[in-house]
């Protein structure tokens, strides 16, 4: 597993109001390498500070978590291996163009500024350039400034600089959030396309639901928790986005609760218990039967 | 296994090493601790680069050009996102750097005026600062053959260049760099004379008495002087000739027989004009020949020169300096050899003198070391003195020292009250670069969090940062330097309040200020620099999307400003302490705080103003919302908002006006302390007593002048008529005493209607004393009384004609034959003066409506002059008007007249408009500052605005009403506290003279002129941004945003 997070919990001070906040508790994810994960869920439901998690902006409280070779759960980790992770491990594609891109830079010197950082020889960088700038579509508009870029053109030069320092890891937070659908589509084809092209590993965090169809996995978070897992049934045709074959699943973490979606709840009429029983009738395929308890 | 480059420290220590060179360089100015800062800079950017390129803790094996590059354009990419800010981020710097340098290049420009107004005293009488003066005495007379042993003191050329050596010797012993740092060149100047030993008449002839040898201090390091070493100058060295003037006894003495001999002795010597030029062969083409030097004056020399060479010929200081080259300075010797043997049966007794004279450069003479170079030249006095009059009967004549001691006390003044008047234009500008930083450090902040996610290190970061620092230092000190310059060439134009001096005045630019301001800007833009730059670096990702807001208690919010002004207090109410008790030890202690306490009672005071003002506003704001409502109420709810900028702003604005009206008040009332101390000791203006004759006699003879009503007064005289007729005419303006009209003409020509009319009244009065007033009418007819003057016969005869008014005047008398002859051939002599007021007036022009007067008990008649009249003309007139000897007037103002004129005193009213200039300055640079910035930060709120459906001149009004109420409270407080401070500082000036009392002068009207000016100004200031934003389209600003 490329991605490994095991009960992760995020607990945030709020110094105002002199109280706790748990924005995360105990998030369970597993993501291969290669794959495009899509984490998707209202706001507020933690999406973002995974997201932090993940490219080691911000620390676990608690739990374990592990990207490639780095475990981000110690306890203290050097800042030089911060920077050397968020520089050759994770690259990030944000939802406003001005916390992706600098102000008064061209698309061209967006995307070499990343490898200047890390010192990647000129030859090198240039080439990249080229290339990125040819795989986003935006070879003619290497010398336009933020100003003159279009919301998904500038989103898309984002997407380039993420992949500047050859990372294996793309985290996107609401890449679409500021687009209108036709943008919207066109970035999430990118998303794939990139997926493919480069093989990295994706993580999208949305709340878009059209991205649940994109992905072979989708997971969904709510209040601090994985919530469901929403996944194709059988392989995702690389030429269409429109997957009908696809299926709704309850997570189940590694303390044995199930996390019920709410309409489900509220049709079945359940309250604060249910009544659990193991329906055993056909032995191959036992099954659980939940029922709500008028209390 | 590589060592690990300790970077981090290794940066900290240089930079704390760059402080304390800088520290010490601006104070010693040695080379030492230059060497050192510029070694410390060289390594805080090659670490810089290092850190830049540095990518993980790798050895430093990576360093190669590439990677170099790499780092340069990695800082260059962070310059060009950032570039808008870095000059809202260098304003305060460049005004630092500005007010810095506006200081030095003032204070320099100050201090060449002074010491060459000292130098150029003639109550000193020496030009050249120091002379050694060597006399070689020849005599032969075969009675006193036998005597020669004891007086006789051989001329011989090699003595000359035994003493020059000797001198340069000494000099170079004492400190070698002196030479090079002060010494403006040595002079070597000889001179020969006869005497006749037995009837000790003297006759000198004249011979050399040229200043050789001097180069413009420029130069002086390109040339290799000649006598410097202890060498004479050759044809090949370029020298000057100036114009000499004697030690004063030397004067005194030979006066008469110089002046027969000048025009006896022919002398052709032969000077050779050489153009300046930086090169070192001379060309020998414009050569000029000169014949008779001595008959000609330096303006003819300068005049022929200029011809000859196109004005390729410096002029040093303001004393006529002339170049050339003597043809060979040997021959001067020779010359004197030839003399000797010429006059051979003349007076017997001969001597040379030699006068090697050193000057000084004045420019590089400051307060501070003027001092140590007076001690130093003591030193060649003594170490020469003993040797010199031992061996060559030389000695030293100097009275250098006087003259530095007495620049030493006005320089250190005029410095320390520089330095202390400087203070608030530093102060403010560094208010303004702290100001900057925090306006600006948001938007850094959030460009470090972009880098840092895209895996740029804490320090990188940091290094990028100190990249810029030293970019717009750079840049900072440029503009600084220029804009200082030009502040530092307006000031000194200036003499009082708004009034510029009639001749211009240069700004002396040198590179050791410039040195020191670099210096100065360099630890100022670090030091402020490298805080902010560790505190960005260390800027979390993460802050800004999660604010945790810490608020201190509310007593440590309030603690610094309450013991400023504490400290302001005591400091103030000390001062009245020394007013009753004198002096003591306890007294010491309070003279060393009291100055300070204005500057903390100010500061102290701005700081509370500005915490309380947001409070201010917010009520105000509340009751206006809840009252009247409006557009006021609006733009003040909008102001409580931005209270944190606001306060700020209103702070500087605040501050800025203290320190105006502390310099408006200052220099209003040192100018009328002045004169108020005169009328005090006095009682008047002019006081005037007469032991000869009584109290009532006097004031009898001023009844009866005052009966007058007075007119303009012709005075008429003709001069020394050679076979022309010339007439001088001063017309005097009887009301101030003035000259009016000065006419040399040939009066033939012009009729004496002109003169009248030039006078405006056509009457002139005659003197009462004749008790026969004649009031002329034009027309009138007037009998004219002259004197002619037979130069043969040496008698005199009076003359009388009648001349008309408004005539033209063609009275000429007969001509004496005068029995000389000369080359113009016959000629006659005739001297006449026609005195018109001599005969009209008794030459007395006294204008009773000029004063008024009283009598005292004492039996002094006290006059109260009317403003603008001329009090030395006023005096005179009394004194001719009276005509009695035991008459005098005392006249007190007469000394402050010449403070008037006193450098010291232009400097201290420059200084303080200085003050108000900056000041001025920087309040509206504030407030179109802050007006900008809510351009730049507002877009949201203001398109919000638009969308509510506020018209483009509600908008507009709001904006400016925002910045109004901001000024109008900053300009109240500072013109309250400017009062208070203003006193402060009076009280403490008026610790040594309580009598008479100081009275505090407020100028109303420049304090009106000023606060109109800031209001006009800064309301155009806030008007210009605010147009901006009423103009903006409403979906631009949302889309922007």
């Amino acid at each position: 597993m490329f991605i490994e997070a095991l009960d992760i919990m995020k607990i945030y001070t709020d110094e105002r109001k002199d109280i706790k906040l748990a924005a995360l508790r105990g998030i369970e994810l597993m993501v291969e390498e290669g794959s495009l994960v899509a984490i998707i869920g209202p706001s507020g439901a933690g999406k973002s500070t995974l997201m932090n998690l993940f490219g080691a902006i911000d620390t676990v409280s608690s739990g374990y978590l592990k990207i490639g070779d780095h475990v981000l759960s110690r306890s203290s980790i050097p800042e030089q291996e911060l920077v050397d992770f968020r520089r050759n491990m994770v690259g990030f594609l944000w939802q406003l163009p001005e916390r992706n891109l600098l102000p008064g830079l061209t698309a061209e010197q967006q995307i070499e500024f990343p490898m200047i950082t890390s010192g990647y020889p000129r030859e090198l960088r240039k080439k990249r350039v080229n290339e990125l700038l040819s795989a986003i579509g935006l070879k003619d508009r290497a010398t336009h400034k933020p100003g003159q870029l279009s919301g998904g053109e500038a989103q898309r030069v984002g997407l380039a600089v993420a992949l500047a320092n050859d990372p294996p890891l793309i985290l996107a937070d609401e890449p679409t959030g500021e687009l209108d659908t036709l943008n919207s589509l066109k970035i999430i084809d990118y998303f794939k396309e990139l997926n493919e092209l480069f093989g990295k590993t994706m993580v999208v965090v949305t709340h878009d639901h059209r991205f649940e169809n994109m992905t072979k996995a989708a997971y969904r978070i709510r209040d601090g928790q994985i919530s469901g897992f929403h996944r194709a049934i059988g392989d995702i045709k690389p030429d269409s986005w429109l997957q009908p074959q696809r299926e709704e699943l309850s997570f189940v973490d590694q303390y044995n609760n199930v996390r019920l979606p709410d309409e489900l709840r509220k049709k079945a009429n359940i309250g604060k218990h249910v009544r659990v029983k193991l329906n055993d009738d056909d032995e191959e395929h036992p099954y659980l039967e939940i029922h709500g308890v008028n209390d | 296994m590589a060592v690990k480059f300790p970077e981090k420290t290794f940066a900290i220590i240089t930079i704390l090493l760059i402080n304390l060179c800088s520290f010490f360089y601006i104070v010693s100015n040695d080379t030492l601790f230059e060497v050192f800062l510029v070694l410390s800079i060289i390594t805080v950017f090659a670490i810089v680069l290092r850190l830049i390129i540095k990518n993980g803790f790798e050895s430093l094996n990576n360093l190669t050009l590439s990677s170099i590059s790499d780092a340069i354009k990695l800082s260059k990419t962070y310059l060009r996102i950032n570039r808008r800010f870095i000059l809202v981020a260098s304003i305060g710097l460049i005004l630092a750097i500005g007010a810095i340098s506006q200081t030095l290049f003032y204070g320099r420009s100050v201090q060449v005026q002074l010491v060459d107004e000292i130098l150029d005293n003639p109550e000193y009488s020496y030009e050249p600062p120091m002379r050694i003066r060597m006399d070689f005495y020849v005599y032969w007379d075969d009675d006193f053959e036998n005597d020669i042993s004891v007086l006789n003191y051989p001329f011989d050329l090699n003595d000359i260049l035994e003493v020059q050596a000797d001198v340069n010797q000494a000099i170079l012993d004492t400190e070698e760099t002196m030479i090079e740092d002060h010494i403006f060149t040595s002079q070597l100047s000889i001179k020969a004379r006869s005497q006749d030993y037995y009837s000790n008449e003297t006759y000198e002839p004249y011979l050399y008495d040229y200043m050789l040898v001097g180069i413009p201090q420029e130069q002086f390091s390109s040339l290799n002087l000649p006598i410097e070493r202890g060498t004479l100058p050759n044809s090949t060295h370029p020298l000057l000739l100036i114009e000499s003037t004697y030690p004063r006894e030397y004067y005194d003495y030979y006066e008469d027989v110089e002046k027969e001999m000048k025009t006896e002795i022919e002398n052709d010597m032969e000077i050779a004009l050489f153009p300046y030029t930086y090169e070192s062969n001379l060309s020998h083409a414009n050569n000029l020949s000169i014949s008779g030097i001595t008959k000609l004056d330096t303006k003819d020399i300068s005049d022929q020169v200029s011809q000859k060479l196109g004005g390729i010929f410096t002029v040093w200081s303001n004393r006529k300096v002339l170049l050339c080259s003597l043809e060979n300075m040997v021959d001067i010797c020779n010359y004197f050899n030839q003399f000797i043997d010429d006059q051979e049966k003349q007076p017997p007794f001969y001597s040379l003198e030699i006068i090697t004279s050193i000057f000084l450069d004045t420019q590089k003479l400051d307060a501070f070391n003027v001092g140590k170079f007076t001690s130093k030249i003591k030193i060649i006095e003594n170490k020469l003195t003993q040797s010199l009059i031992e061996y060559h009967h030389a000695y030293i004549q100097t009275n250098l020292k006087e003259q530095l001691d007495e620049a030493s006390d006005q320089l250190f003044f005029v410095k320390s009250m520089f330095l202390i008047m400087s203070i608030p234009a530093l102060g403010i500008s560094l208010f303004l670069v702290i100001f900057s930083f925090g306006l600006i450090g948001p938007r850094k902040e959030n460009l470090v969090r972009i880098m840092k996610t895209r895996g740029m290190s804490s320090l990188q970061v940091l290094s990028i940062l100190m990249m810029e620092t030293l970019i717009s230092s750079v840049f900072a000190l440029l503009i600084g330097i220029i804009s200082g310059y030009f502040l530092a060439f307006l000031i000194l134009q200036t003499s009082s309040f708004m009034t510029f001096n009639e001749d211009v005045k240069t700004v002396y630019l040198m590179l050791t200020d410039v040195k020191i301001i670099a210096v100065a800007s360099v630890i100022i833009s670090f030091d402020f620099n490298l805080y902010n730059a560790m505190n960005l670096s260390k800027v979390n990702i993460l802050t800004g999307s999660n604010p945790s807001e810490t608020q201190e208690p509310k007593w440590q919010r309030f603690y610094l400003d309450i013991l400023f002004i504490v400290l302001g207090f005591i400091g103030w109410f000390s001062t009245s302490y020394l007013a009753d008790y004198g002096d003591g030890g306890f007294v010491n202690i309070i003279l060393i705080i009291a100055p300070v306490a204005p500057f903390a009672f100010s500061i102290g005071g701005i700081l509370f103003v500005s915490r309380i003002f947001p409070h201010i506003v917010e009520s105000f704001s509340s009751v206006l919302w809840y009252t009247a409502g409006g557009l006021l109420a609006f733009a003040s709810r909008a102001l409580v908002r931005r209270k944190h900028t606001a306060s700020r702003v209103m702070g500087l604005v605040a501050i800025s006006l203290v320190f105006i009206t502390v310099s408006a008040v200052m220099s209003s009332t040192i100018e009328n302390n002045e004169d108020d101390r005169k009328l005090y000791d006095t009682g008047a203006d002019m006081r005037v007593g007469d032991i000869d004759i009584s109290n009532q006699t006097l004031l009898n003879r001023f009844n009866n002048f005052t009966e007058f009503s007075w007119t303009p007064v012709a005075r008429i005289w003709t001069y020394d008529v050679i076979a022309s007729r010339n007439y001088e005419i001063l017309v005097i303006n009887s009301s101030t005493y003035a000259d009016v009209a000065f006419w040399r003409d040939d009066f033939s020509e012009k009729p004496l209607k002109d003169l009248m009319n030039y006078c405006k009244n056509e009457s002139v009065l005659l003197s009462k004393r004749d008790l026969d007033t004649i009031d002329f009418k034009l027309g009138d007819e007037v009998t004219l009384s002259g004197e002619t003057y037979n130069d043969t016969t040496g008698t005199s005869e009076y003359l009388r004609t009648t001349v008309t008014i408004g005539e033209t005047f063609d009275y000429w008398p007969n001509f004496i034959e005068d029995n000389r002859h000369d080359s113009y051939g016959d000629y006659y002599r005739l001297r006449m003066v026609f005195d018109l007021q001599f005969y009209l007036a008794n030459n007395v022009s006294l204008n009773a409506l000029s004063y008024s007067y009283n009598v005292l008990e004492d039996g002094f008649v006290y006059l109260n002059v009317k403003e603008g009249v001329n009090r030395t003309l006023l005096k005179e007139q009394l004194l001719i008007a009276f005509n009695d000897s035991s008459l005098y007037v005392d006249d007190p103002f007469a000394e402050s007249y010449s403070f008037d004129a006193n450098v010291i005193r232009l400097t201290v009213y420059s200084v303080l408009n200085a003050n108000m200039i900056v000041a001025m300055t920087a309040a509206i640079l504030a407030l179109s500052f802050f007006a900008f910035m809510v351009l730049a930060e507002r877009g949201r709120e203001i398109g919000l605005y638009k969308a509510l459906g506020m018209t483009k001149k509600q908008l507009f009004l709001v904006f400016v009403t925002e910045t109004l109420v901001i000024l109008f409270v900053g300009l109240l407080i500072g013109n309250l506290l400017g009062q208070i401070v203003a006193q402060m500082f009076l009280s403490y000036f008026a610790v040594n003279t309580p009598i008479p009392p100081l009275i505090t002068h407020l100028p109303f009207m420049q304090l009106f002129i000023i606060n109109s000016v800031l209001l006009v100004g800064a309301l155009i200031a806030a008007a210009i941004p605010a147009l901006i934003i009423s103009r903006l389209e409403t979906g631009k600003i949302l889309r922007r945003e």
